[in-house]
């Protein structure tokens, strides 16, 4: 082919208005292609090459003391796609110790451990399951899964204040044959943050079945950070409470430390957590 | 095609549409040219914009007139037709190509093109080619003209922000973002200043057991049981831990028993590296990957004291041991070495668990045998030691995709085998001749009448794990050079090899709380001659665990049958785990079966249980 130098624009020759109708209808909407920018925006938002928290799951339920699951929790994005996470529990004591360690790659796939220390062994478990909740909690297995943009099909569809602050209502449906729990979801972005501030969760109803609702955010190493956040089952009321005590990024862990061997031996791991007891 | 080149296509679709519906109408000031990238023909255009194209920054391909500049290769003013008709033949004869132009006019003139080029050099070098096929005059001519092309642009400014750090509220100075009137989040427990040294219950639990129906060996069977230990964890390589454990019996009825216990738990020293650590003392070691029964698991020392009501963890003692385990990546190496086997801690005499029933003289795992039956009911038993060193290595790999292991062991059989006194087997066999009862026969020997072996035995195994449709699927296997036996026409112990395996998959049906576990079993005795044991056994043996009411609530059942044989064994829990760390349960255990079976010598131990257990 030809080079060519380009001399100037100019219109082609028109054509007949019902071609006009038919091209403008494949044409994406600006708000989908809008919609999956955000969307991964939102995934690739800056949150350390990895991170160690201390945190809190606090199972409340009507007329019942509240319930507190304590945790430290490992990350470490390891280089394209590839996650490694591990969550080691802490209290109560018929827990403790117990690990689970997840693999995620970037073709999708997951490789999921679970160490018991009763039996002092390793197991390998299902990476598949999306229903069921984590350790009696408000949050789906699903929920605990690095859930890839493409997995949707994003839309923003306007823009809404939560408790005075302007977001972008993001609403996200699930590819078909994903075998997803939810159906869609609908995020309300703080655009500064890329925060999802709120997201409402919908298995199929036309209502959402559950809610995750941000109550604070803090900057922590120049990484936003959610401090504190409740899951609520809206069907039973039920809420689970997030909190973050500690947390620390960016340390430079070691790929090594998301080793079956180290989800094995608690101690191996204790080296990296943040302090307690600090001033 | 692709989703992003059929978009790219109707884009560029569109924009030549919206240049047709609106004549004159000036593209948004926001896209700017891709220098790289301009005049290209529709197909190159797109290829260009497909590697161009982020999120952030959308491009577009608009048609667009081009000037383009050709080098013509010609021979030129040929004065007439024949001469350039000429040119043209042998023109072709050397393979270049050929167009017959004229220049009509007065006295018209001809020409015979050779090839137009975009590129200079190529032109060059197409008049090298023509001179030396002998053509000539040939020229170069450089022409220009206008064509439609493509040209790609991109977005100049990004529909989303592009850096946070633009878009954070720098300025402003927020490093915390509040919302709603959410009541703060109750503060975390202060723990005590870090020590060196740590306490803990690692279990604390009671229990009541009532058995019921007819032939019941006892009214009630309660149990105690505690476990204390302190952790010393100093900064630095070493660690330590010393365990004790208290156990409690009591049986009402007819088979009464009362029966207090201390053991050590995990006692040692370890040292840590990098990649390897080394524990020598007093261990739990649970080698093998299936549930409950696992094939490989045979250095641990088993508990028999409650049977197997409890799990597997509850069913194992602490041995003493030198372990050595080594990481390097995905894989393990785990070696063990024992000094002294230990075999398995048995029963009070007169619990209603112990594998030896003098009441109506049978052994458990045996078939009834009157002979047998008498000198069971008339004899002595001795609970022998062989305790000599024991132990073996294991290698296992867990990484993506899948998990193995392979173990080899050299140990003995923890569970006793009963051998019959060779004197004893040879006095009945004389008194059996006769016709005459067999019991006198124990007085052959002052020695003991039955003593309790634990052969030894080489132990080759392999284990796997993987997941697959939704489920966990797990296998293991072993051979064993000598599993004990005893013939049945002597009644003499032998030795045969055999093996045993085990598979099965764990699932949670309809992706919910439900857990369930399937699992086949088999254990052969390979080429055995004619002995009371049973040379094939295949059982079915399910687990099936659910929670509610945000695990306030759990119930698990545990099943296992056998599968040629009746053997059975049913064992329904429920318990209450909302007052944490606590946990209130209440469980019941039936067993039934035919002769020579485990269900069928426990079949008179069903149980209804009731208990209180706690970790802290």
């Amino acid at each position: 082919m030809p080079r060519k130098l380009c001399t100037k624009t100019r219109r082609v020759p028109s054509l007949i208005p019902l071609l006009l109708m038919s091209l403008m209808a494949f044409v994406p909407a600006a708000s989908a292609s809008e919609g999956e920018a955000w969307a991964q925006r939102v995934y690739e938002r800056a949150d350390g090459d990895d991170v160690v928290i201390r945190g809190r799951m606090i199972l409340m339920e009507e007329s019942q003391e509240p319930r507190v699951r304590e945790t430290y929790e490992y990350r470490l994005d390891v280089a394209d796609g590839e996650v490694r996470n591990l969550v080691r529990f802490t209290r109560p004591g018929d827990i403790a110790d117990t690990g689970l360690l997840t693999h995620d790659h970037a073709d999708g796939e997951s490789d999921q451990w679970l160490y018991l220390p009763a039996l002092d062994r390793v197991r390998r478990i299902s990476s598949e399951r999306r229903g069921g909740r984590f350790v009696g909690s408000d949050l789906y297995y699903e929920d605990l899964e690095d859930r890839k943009v493409d997995r949707e099909r994003h839309t923003v569809t306007g823009r809404e204040d939560i408790h005075g602050v302007e977001t972008i209502v993001l609403e996200s449906v699930v590819v078909e044959g994903d075998p997803s729990v939810y159906s869609r979801r609908i995020r309300w972005v703080h655009p500064e943050t890329l925060v999802a501030l709120r997201t409402d969760y919908f298995e199929g109803a036309e209502e959402p079945s559950k809610r995750m609702t941000v109550h604070r955010l803090e900057k922590i190493q120049d990484y936003w950070t959610v401090m504190d956040s409740t899951m609520e089952d809206l069907e039973s009321g039920h809420q689970t409470r997030l909190v973050v005590d500690d947390i620390i990024y960016d340390q430079g862990l070691p790929e090594t430390l998301f080793s079956t061997d180290v989800l094995s031996d608690v101690t191996r791991e204790r080296q990296y957590r943040p302090a307690q007891n600090q001033p | 095609m692709t989703d992003r080149r059929r978009r790219l296509s109707f884009t560029c679709a569109a924009c030549c549409v919206l240049g047709a519906a609106w004549p004159g109408a000036a593209w948004p000031d926001e896209y700017e040219r891709v220098e790289d990238a301009v005049c290209l023909s529709q197909e190159e255009a797109l290829e260009r914009a497909l590697v161009l194209y982020t999120p952030e920054q959308p491009v577009e391909v608009r048609e667009e007139q081009c000037e383009q500049v050709l080098f013509r290769v010609r021979v030129v003013a040929i004065p007439d037709r024949d001469m350039a008709r000429d040119i043209e033949r042998r023109a072709a004869l050397a393979g270049l190509p050929t167009l017959l132009l004229e220049a009509p006019g007065r006295l018209p003139t001809y020409s015979v093109q050779l090839g137009a080029f975009d590129d200079q050099q190529r032109a060059r070098v197409q008049v090298e080619q023509a001179r030396d096929a002998g053509i000539g005059p040939v020229r170069i001519i450089r022409a220009g003209t206008e064509a439609p092309g493509y040209t790609v642009y991109r977005r100049i400014a990004p529909a989303v922000p592009e850096t946070e750090s633009e878009a954070l509220p720098e300025e402003t100075g927020e490093t915390a973002l509040q919302l709603g009137d959410e009541p703060p989040p109750p503060e975390p427990d202060i723990e005590d200043e870090p020590s060196d040294f740590g306490v803990s219950f690692p279990r604390l639990r009671a229990e009541t057991g009532l058995l019921h129906g007819g032939g019941r060996p006892a009214r009630q069977a309660n149990y105690l049981h505690g476990e204390y230990g302190i952790d010393w964890q100093p900064p630095g390589m070493l660690e330590g831990r010393v365990g004790i454990r208290f156990d409690g019996y009591h049986q009402s009825g007819d088979q009464t028993l009362d029966d207090a216990r201390l053991d050590y738990g995990e006692s040692y020293l370890r040292f840590r590296g990098d990649q390897t650590r080394f524990t020598l003392g007093t261990q739990r070691i649970i080698w093998g990957r299936v549930d409950e029964i696992p094939p490989q698991d045979r250095l641990s020392t088993i508990d028999l004291n409650r049977f197997i009501l409890d799990d597997l963890t509850d069913r194992r003692r602490a041995m003493p041991a030198a372990r050595l385990e080594h990481f390097r990546g995905a894989f393990r190496v785990d070696a063990v070495v024992s000094p002294r086997f230990r075999e398995a801690k048995m029963p009070h005499r007169d619990s209603i668990w112990h594998p030896v029933d003098r009441r109506d003289g049978r052994i458990a795992g045996l078939e009834s045998d009157p002979m047998l039956a008498d000198l069971v009911r008339a004899g002595t038993f001795e609970e022998g030691l062989d305790g000599d060193p024991v132990g073996g290595v294991r290698v296992t790999r867990s990484g993506r995709g899948g998990d193995f292991g392979l173990s080899i062991q050299r140990t003995r059989h923890g569970t006793p085998y009963y051998e019959l006194h060779p004197q004893v087997r040879e006095a009945a066999a004389q008194l059996a001749a006769q016709g005459e009862s067999v019991e006198g026969a124990v007085t052959a020997t002052d020695e003991p009448t039955f003593t309790a072996r634990h052969p030894r035995t080489w132990v080759i195994g392999g284990d796997f794990g993987f997941n697959a449709l939704g489920a966990t699927w797990r296998g293991e296997a072993v051979w064993l050079s000598d599993v004990p036996a005893t013939t049945r026409d002597t009644l003499e112990l032998i030795t045969v090899e055999g093996a045993e395996w085990v598979v099965g998959g764990e699932f949670y049906p309809g992706d919910q709380n439900l857990r369930m576990t399937v699992q086949l079993a088999g254990q052969h005795l390979l080429d055995p001659p004619d002995v009371l044991d049973r040379v094939d056994y295949t059982s079915l043996n399910v687990e099936l665990e659910e929670v509610f009411a945000r695990e306030a609530w759990r119930v698990r059942l545990r099943m296992s049958t056998g599968l040629r044989v009746h053997d059975f064994y049913f064992n329904p829990r429920v318990s209450y785990e909302r007052w944490e760390p606590h946990e209130i349960y209440a469980a019941y255990h039936y067993f039934d079966g035919e002769d020579g079976t485990l269900g069928g010598y426990y079949h008179r131990n069903q149980l209804l249980t009731v208990g209180w257990q706690v970790s802290w």
